[in-house]
């Protein structure tokens, strides 16, 4: 377990040096920072001061180095365009982003889940057809498609909904189910699947042939089979959630993380978008260690050493 | 003569797969005595496993249609049976022990959960009293530690270990038939023997039924004291153990023997069976082994043979048998 962890950590932390160092230059060669800081009209010995305050005269390793050395201590850097510090900037989103994943994430459980369980006991059905029909339009349909169209809906045309904005419950409706149900889509498929799959498997005729009740078959024998590539892909989708939802955030106006990036990006300004995409791996790299563990206690195979 | 544990007249399985019906059994009849030991031999494809699991009625049936004049597992008519009454003879009534302990055994669950289940679900057990039953049945089919092994997972043991958890799960209800898929098949050689004798042990300690399904005819001369043979869905001989190896009335009986490892034979004289077994898909009209049978006749591409006794407890289904008045 210790071992395992240790390894997983390793892991991790070569995941984020790489992430972090081809943001890093990627950043670097796309323009002078200096130039976006400074005013229009200010001199070239000006510009010089700004470089040698900002530490941007530096080589380019050095200047990485104590940029990871600050983020291990939490500081992400200086956004010289909102005039606040990136970790105060992110945390300060961080909320919003989290109740919108959350939410979408656990609505998306709580369709994906019982209906693709459902298709599969009853499977070349019509419930079934009709099921895997929709998960296959929702899977295609892209994000900002279905939130404008459930904002012309819901908000424009029947008026029970804002349009966007950030607020009491009412708000958060629109944006979840808009990012629940492509992730819904692709899970009830792979419930669906694997559910299939499992009711297939010897074992399963095995506990039928012990005369177990109809329930014990499902739920004990075949259910939690059938959960370990859910878990997998149900880990991706969360860790893609919290990394940012940036076309359903931008779509809805709701201040979250991924908005943030988006407005970064617009306006370059590079520390902010380096420190986004630092906080979204390091979301990825968490929730997929959690993953692992998860499995430990679904599959005894998977041996922690 | 006392009633039969099971009663099989006339059992036909169809699939339906993709608008193409297959017709794994054809017409089976079987009957078989409280404790009687038989052994099911054919090829793969010729319905000898989908016809024994249809006796308790295992068969998905969203794909499989089984009809019979008669299919009564110790007396009780199943096909008309629902789920639930289905459930209560799985177990205490028929056993099942598969061909490959590894995917046939749940591997998330411990092996003394597995066993112990059926003891809960059907002796109405507690939870400590079905572990110690369960660790009582492991140490009886020979697995050393058994305290330990019942809080193991599947994957933990060997393949021959994995084949014991399964004997010890299908008898813990010390069920009145056994019907035993390959059980030997996915082992190594060198386990295979003891899998076999403790299977045997067990059925003389319990005095159970018990139909091996298998390939192997070698295997059969050791274990059972009657023997059938299908071929294409149907039975085309059923013959004590011993008259069967030594006068064989179907060709095809004479074939598989013929083509079977002996000790005493060398490769180049095992004589295969020529052809291949027939299109399940196809309806049939006529003897299904006529196209590679060395014997046929016209009447044998034109009428189906039935299975009648041809003395000695020996009966036969083809026209031109290899004893009586063929010989």
């Amino acid at each position: 377990m210790f071992r395992f962890l240790i390894r997983r950590l390793a892991m991790a932390v070569i995941v984020l040096l790489i992430v972090s160092f081809t943001t890093f230059i990627v950043g670097h060669m796309t323009g002078d920072p200096v130039e976006l800081i400074a005013p229009e009209n200010a001199t070239r010995e000006a510009k010089e001061q700004l470089r040698e305050y900002l530490g941007l005269n530096r080589p380019l390793l050095v200047q990485y180095t104590s940029y990871i050395g600050n983020a291990l201590q939490g500081d992400l850097g200086f956004s010289f365009v909102q005039q606040a510090a990136v970790s105060d900037l992110i945390m300060e989103r961080l909320p919003a982003t989290l109740k919108l994943a959350f939410t979408g994430f656990i609505l998306s459980l709580v369709i994906a889940v019982p209906l693709g369980i459902f298709i599969a006991l009853n499977r070349n059905s019509v419930w079934d057809f009709l099921a895997t029909s929709v998960a296959m339009i929702g899977q295609s349909a892209p994000n900002f498609w279905i939130g404008l169209m459930l904002i012309a809906f819901f908000a424009v045309h029947l008026k029970i909904l804002p349009v966007s904005g950030y607020g009491g419950v009412s708000y958060i409706i629109l944006p979840a189910i808009t990012i629940a149900l492509q992730s819904a889509a692709r899970l009830t498929r792979l419930m669906r699947a694997s559910m299939l799959e499992v009711l297939n498997a010897d074992y399963v005729r095995t506990a039928r042939s012990k005369g177990l009740r109809q329930r014990t078959v499902l739920w004990v024998h075949s259910f939690r089979n059938a959960m370990i590539p859910i878990v997998t892909m149900a880990g991706l989708e969360l860790a893609e959630l919290i990394g940012g939802a940036f076309i359903t955030e931008t779509i809805f106006a709701w201040p979250g993380v991924g908005r943030l990036a988006v407005n970064a990006v617009y306006q370059r300004d590079f520390p902010l978008v380096q420190g986004v995409v630092l906080f979204a791996a390091t979301a990825f790299v968490v929730i997929n260690l959690l993953v692992d563990l998860l499995y430990v206690l679904i599959d005894p195979r998977v041996k922690l050493s | 003569m006392t009633a039969p544990i099971l009663d099989i007249d006339d059992l036909k399985v169809a699939f339906s797969q993709g608008g193409r019906t297959i017709h794994a059994v054809r017409g089976v009849s079987l009957t078989l005595a409280p404790g009687e030991v038989v052994g099911v031999v054919g090829e793969s494809g010729s319905g000898k496993s989908v016809a024994m699991m249809s006796v308790a009625r295992l068969l998905d049936e969203k794909q499989a249609t089984i009809t019979a004049a008669r299919l009564d597992l110790d007396g009780h008519p199943i096909l008309g049976m629902k789920q639930r009454q289905l459930e209560k003879l799985r177990g205490p009534t028929v056993s099942y022990v598969f061909q490959d302990p590894l995917s046939s055994l749940n591997p998330v669950l411990t092996v003394g959960r597995q066993i112990s289940e059926g003891l809960r679900r059907h002796r109405g057990m507690s939870r400590t009293e079905a572990k110690d039953a369960a660790i009582e049945l492991l140490r009886q089919v020979g697995i050393p530690a058994p305290e330990l092994r019942v809080n193991q997972h599947p994957h933990e043991a060997s393949g021959g270990m994995r084949q014991r958890m399964m004997i010890a799960m299908a008898l813990a209800l010390r069920p009145k038939l056994l019907i035993a898929d390959e059980p030997t098949t996915a082992l190594d050689v060198t386990v295979q023997a003891d899998i076999i004798r403790l299977i045997q042990q067990i059925q003389r300690d319990i005095g159970m039924a018990m139909i091996w399904v298998t390939h192997d005819l070698a295997l059969l001369a050791r274990v059972a004291k009657r023997i059938v043979v299908m071929y294409g869905g149907r039975i085309v001989e059923d013959a004590p153990s011993s008259r069967l190896y030594s006068a064989p009335a179907h060709p095809y009986t004479r074939g598989l023997l013929d083509s079977t490892s002996r000790f005493d034979v060398s490769f180049r004289e095992q004589t295969p069976i020529p052809g291949t077994p027939p299109d399940p898909s196809l309806p049939i009209t006529a003897c299904a082994f006529a196209p590679r049978c060395a014997r046929a006749t016209d009447i044998c591409r034109t009428k189906i043979p039935t299975l009648d006794q041809c003395g000695g407890g020996q009966s036969v289904a083809c026209f031109h048998p290899l004893i009586g008045s063929a010989s």
